[in-house]
């Protein structure tokens, strides 16, 4: 992608900003030029005290002294103009990456890790604030100066001039020769590097307990401390490239001396000594500023880099496909189809739902069960169109899921996740959430009937208590049954189930067991159970296995059967009387 | 000198040494800048020898500003490895350095602190840092000192003149400095509006589930606009508050240009200053100001370094649990001798806790959630140090003894298992450096992991990602079973090693277990009461004391919290979803 590629697709998020930006860039142009005035009256003080008229050049003076501060108050303007319009199109770039985030299928989610995400988005978008708030403002100014420059060779001395604006054209050459080549990826590979990096800290913090256990260090974490390394070995080579072109532009940028002198002398020899003077002073005060123009146009590379890091980061997360709504109002009933049903996870190879058909029939209690990784959570996911289907297809009442609006979808159905999650809101929020009209006397009932009523006693604030917030601690059983009144308020006729594995204690599990047994009564339910005991009363029991539906029935029907259903269930009774002793 | 560079920057001494070379170079290539000024001068007296009619000599002074040229290259040549190699080696070095300090620290230096401030520390800030010692640092304290060389040559010429051309550099560095408070004002708040919206993104990325299965969209992303409309106005008044200060500083700098124009034009007229150093100390002024509007420009990059060799100093500074090296227990019995710990002052975990873990022998932590049972298997460890009493292991105080040292005696399997981007072998491995791939496939066997391992796609070679996230609970939690076996210390902790796993894992993973603990001290956490009835020795937690202890058995009979706990469980084993 090209600069201008950038710049184009940036743009598409600026909107109504980019007339702000350039609105700076043509006051910067503005300032630039007013930053040459001075030595021009400078020029004109060095003349007039040549030709002896003293209180004219002190007006001179003053009149440098107004050009330049004038050039200071129309370079801030022009640099507030463009930082306004940088932030907020950066702000455009979050609302509009993360507005496109909350439609795509969850498969996304689960495949990256979210800090890698949050990067890409929040640190993208600032990424091009740079660019944006400063750099384009200073290569606009740096279009405008030698323009001006150029004009100011004819007024007072073309061959001076010349020697000036050759020092200026050597200068960019040395500053080309730094970034073609193998140098030109170098921004993009150093941020890669880096956020490889961050995520391997994360991991090293977080096995600080096992580093020491195991006695490890930091160089048993073979790929971080590799990557620590390699970073700042790139690091240094590219530098180290860069030792002849930046001091040899360095040099040239201070170079207009050498063509001046012998120029000024010849020239004195030939012409008037006195004008001669007059236009080297001016020439070899006005070198070293033409010098700073460049200067900067020199940092503004760096920043092109990182602009299409930026861009690039965001169009990733953008060109993600979303699901598509299909918009029909779902019909009455809530009968739920599957009908050979495949799905692989994006990046895997193994199917982890196999030609699965199975019907979930209204007002009954359909069970999940079997080993962990055949696929039942992932049942409960495509159920609730998290996923589409690779294949098959999954109906509500005879109508395809992807055809239906996907929020009156989730009006009609509650579900309560094995890991759930809850907001930073107040636990009265984070229930209501199951329903946004629903009284402060309704969600109340509900976190009564989800048996909550212990947990809000104990909470600092009651049902005001921010969740997460200081000296407030839930255990996860705890949290599901929060969940579980946002879905008892919610009241929807279609519930979809994860049971819980692990509790922190006895009373805890008790609770949330009276809960869950409450919310599915007289509704339809699709339960993925761990345990075996939860199912024995279940109406329709689904074995799965490795993705594959493979076994179907009633309890009993199943414990008779002979198959992996009843293998689990006696090994279920045998592993709830297991000990941890050596065998005496 | 070097030791106040090393203290004041956290480098190391070979860091200062380097700074010190790079801050010289940048001294002299700022001073050698001042010299086209001089021979431009030399040309300018030439030029005004020619306007009262004598003859031009162009060779010589040609030559001159070739040699300057040529010393000009030189040093800029030589300065510019000084800025990088030094900067990039520190910086590896800083990360390394950072990265070892903090596995030695106790685990309550995290608990202070989230995972993202201290990862933070070691990549965001070091990089910010190589910025800052390849530029911003040499720079400034270069600038600092060839200013003052160039004021004092100025002040030999002509002490009047100086003092119009440089009376203002002092009043612009300033600005920034009086600023400098209000600045970390709104630079804080500004940095806790950003931090805000980088959590709201996370949250929103943490619980999309929820948020499409709540219908919430819309509602996230009018909250999404709030949080970030509210960092804009930071942002923008962030930039107008420092930019307010540094422009400021500039426009004084320009000052100095008219005050010299005027004050050497007054004197010329008196016939009190010649033309050649007027128009001399007009070209000084002009260069002199360069490298300050440069350090003005970066004024703020170089406050916020300080903040950030801060916060790296947070982490290097920490102190670290020392303790004895020497440590070769007979025995391995584990005695807790009145302990008392609290994470906060004021909320004690445990209190005054007293019992014997015997070697040979299980013994079993149970209690409620928040009862203290993890905390008291972690300071067996000394992740922690107790606030009262202490832990002995065969009669020794564990907080004398070096952790490193303490934990070659130990193995642990958590509830929560770390697997490494590394291969199934080397994750195992761990267990013991040196270990030969046949001991690792023998502990793989023992605990059960070897036909799960068999089928992955390249059996133990299989490299894992992102914390083994391919694998299931019981699997992970078996791998670290094997790397527990293949370390065979004298000392076992189980914290829950069972509990989040499913019927068929679980049976695996116990038998499993049974073979780690033989004839070992062993101290077990364990939610499900089942698994440790048989323990030789029951600890019930809670509240941070001991309610019960004693053989299951005899604590089913005695009634008590034990005996409820175990009722309303086997309750809660055979609950049914419909009656």
């Amino acid at each position: 992608m090209r600069l201008s590629q950038c710049l184009g697709k940036l743009s598409g998020y600026s909107g109504r900003w980019k007339a702000l930006t350039a609105f700076g860039l043509v006051l910067s142009a503005g300032a630039a030029v007013l930053g040459l005035l001075p030595y021009v009256f400078i020029h004109g003080a060095v003349s007039t005290i040549l030709m002896g008229g003293g209180a004219e050049a002190v007006r001179y003076g003053w009149w440098a002294l107004w050009a330049a501060i004038a050039n200071i108050a129309i370079y801030i303007a022009a640099l507030m103009s463009t930082h306004i319009a940088a932030f907020n199109t950066a702000r455009n770039m979050r609302i509009m990456a993360m507005d496109h985030v909350r439609g795509l299928p969850l498969g996304f989610f689960t495949g990256n890790q979210s800090g890698r995400i949050r990067k890409l988005i929040d640190d993208g978008s600032s990424m091009t604030e740079d660019m944006l708030a400063h750099k384009l403002p200073d290569i606009a100014a740096a279009i405008v100066t030698p323009v001006a420059a150029i004009t100011l060779l004819f007024v007072f001395s073309p061959w001076m001039g010349l020697a000036v604006l050759l020092t200026m054209v050597l200068a960019l050459m040395a500053m080309m020769s730094m970034m073609g080549g193998r140098n030109a990826g170098f921004y993009m590979r150093y941020q890669k590097q880096l956020g490889k990096m961050a995520a391997e800290a994360v991991e090293y913090v977080r096995a600080v307990p096992v580093l020491k256990t195991f006695n490890q260090t930091v160089w048993s974490f073979k790929a971080f401390h590799r990557t620590i390394k390699e970073n700042g070995d790139a690091a240094l080579d590219y530098a180290l490239s860069c030792r002849k072109g930046q001091s040899a532009f360095l040099t040239i940028i201070n170079s207009a001396f050498v063509m001046l002198i012998p120029m000024a002398l010849i020239l004195a020899g030939r012409g008037d000594p006195a004008l001669v003077l007059v236009d080297f002073i001016f020439y070899t005060l006005f070198a070293p500023a033409c010098g700073t123009f460049i200067n900067k146009l020199m940092y503004s590379s760096e920043a092109v880099m990182k602009i299409h890091a930026a861009v690039e980061g965001i169009e990733e997360v953008m060109s993600i496909k979303s699901l598509e709504e299909g918009g029909k109002m779902p019909p009455d009933g809530h009968e739920l189809k599957f009908s050979h049903v495949s799905f692989t996870y994006p990046g895997r190879d193994v199917k982890a739902v196999d030609d699965v058909s199975f019907t979930l029939k209204e007002g009954r209690l359909t069970a999940l069960v079997g080993p962990s990784g055949g696929g039942k959570s992932t049942i409960a996911a495509l159920a609730a169109r998290f996923w589409d289907v690779d294949a098959g297809s999954i109906t509500s009442a005879g109508v395809d899921l992807r055809d239906l609006d996907h929020g009156a979808l989730m009006e009609k159905t509650a579900i309560v996740f094995q890991d759930v999650r809850l907001f930073q809101l107040s636990i009265k929020e984070n229930v209501r959430a199951g329903r946004p009209g629903a009284s402060d006397e309704e969600v109340r009932q509900a976190l009564s009937k989800a048996r909550c009523d212990d947990i809000i006693a104990r909470l600092p604030n009651g049902v005001d208590t921010v969740f997460g917030s200081e000296g407030t601690w839930f255990s996860g059983g705890e949290v599901q049954r929060i969940a579980l009144a946002r879905a008892f308020l919610k009241d929807a006729p279609l519930v979809i189930l994860d049971e819980a594995t692990a509790y922190a204690d006895a009373e805890n599990e008790e609770k949330l067991q009276e809960a869950v047994k409450e919310l599915v009564k007289g509704r339809t339910v699709l339960m993925v159970a761990h345990r075996l005991s939860t199912v024995v009363n279940a109406d329709d029991i689904i074995v799965m296995d490795k993705g594959r539906v493979v076994e179907e029935g009633t309890f009993d029907a199943l414990v008779s059967k002979g198959g992996l259903f009843s293998q689990m269930w006696s090994k279920w009774n045998e592993g709830a009387s297991w000990k941890i002793k050596k065998e005496l | 000198m070097t030791k106040w560079i090393e203290r004041t920057y956290a480098l190391s001494h070979k860091g200062a040494t380097g700074l010190e070379k790079a801050v010289v170079l940048t001294i002299l290539c700022n001073l050698s800048l001042m010299l086209p000024v001089s021979v431009s001068l030399l040309a300018v007296r030439e030029l005004l020898n020619m306007i009262d009619g004598e003859a031009a000599s162009v060779l010589p002074l040609t030559g001159i500003a070739i040699i300057v040229l040529a010393l000009i290259w030189v040093l800029h040549y030589m300065q510019y490895p000084t800025l990088y190699i030094n900067t990039y080696e520190e910086s590896s070095d800083r990360r390394i350095r950072m990265a070892e300090h903090l596995r030695k620290l106790p685990l309550s230096f995290f608990s202070h602190r989230n995972l993202s401030d201290v990862t933070q520390a070691i990549v965001g800030d070091c990089a910010e840092l190589d910025q800052m010692f390849s530029h911003y640092i040499p720079q400034t304290l270069a600038t600092a000192v060839s200013t003052l060389v160039i004021a004092v040559m100025m002040a030999c010429i002509d002490w009047r003149m100086a003092l119009a051309a440089l009376w203002v550099v002092p009043i612009a560095v300033l600005f920034p400095v009086i600023g400098k408070r209000l600045q970390d004002r709104e630079g804080t708040a500004n940095i806790k509006a950003k931090l805000a919206t980088a959590n709201h993104i996370q949250q929103t990325l943490e619980t999309i589930r929820e948020i499409r299965a709540c219908n919430m969209e819309d509602k996230d992303a009018s909250a999404f606009r709030l949080v970030t409309a509210n960092q804009v106005r930071h942002e923008i008044r962030n930039e107008l508050v420092s930019g307010i200060f540094v422009s400021a500083g500039f426009i004084v700098l320009k000052l100095g240009i008219a005050s010299t124009v005027i004050t050497g034009t007054t004197l010329l007229l008196d016939g009190r200053l010649s033309l050649l150093y007027f128009i001399g100390f007009m070209a000084a002024a002009v260069m002199v100001y360069n490298p300050i509007d440069n350090l003005l420009q970066n004024i703020s990059a170089t406050f916020s370094a300080k903040l950030r060799i801060k916060r790296v100093k947070a982490v290097i500074d920490s102190p670290v649990q020392e303790g004895s090296k020497c440590f070769t227990p007979q025995g391995h019995d584990i005695t807790f001798d009145h302990v008392s710990f609290s994470y906060e002052s004021g909320k004690s975990v445990l209190k005054d806790l007293s019992f014997t873990a015997k070697e040979g022998e299980v013994t079993a932590l149970v209690g409620p959630s928040g009862g203290g049972k993890t905390t008291a298997c972690r300071l067996a460890e000394r992740f922690w140090d107790v606030d009262e009493g202490r832990i002995l292991v065969d009669g020794v105080d564990i907080s004398t003894v070096d952790p490193e040292v303490l934990l070659t005696h130990y193995s642990s399997v958590f509830q929560d298992v770390t697997l490494f981007n590394d291969t199934i072998m080397e994750n195992i491995r761990l267990g013991r450096k040196g270990a030969s791939d046949e001991d690792v496939i023998r502990a793989a066997r023992a605990a059960q992991c070897d036909d799960f391992i068999k089928t992955l796609p390249d059996g133990y070679d299989t490299v894992l990602s992102e914390n083994g996230a391919s694998l299931s609970g019981g699997e992970r939690q078996r791998i670290s079973i094997a790397r527990a076996l293949l370390k065979e210390a004298p000392i076992i902790l189980l914290d829950e090693a069972t509990a989040s796993l499913d019927v068929e894992s679980e049976s695996e993973v116990q038998k499993a277990i049974s073979a780690l603990t033989k004839d070992k001290t062993v101290l077990v956490i364990a939610h499900r009461l089942r698994t440790v009835i048989n323990a030789d020795h029951i600890l019930v937690l809670a509240n941070g004391r001991i309610e019960e202890e004693g053989p299951g058995r005899s604590l089913m009979e005695a009634g008590g919290r034990f005996a409820q706990m175990a009722a309303l469980q086997s309750g809660l084993q055979s609950w049914t979803v419909r009656e």
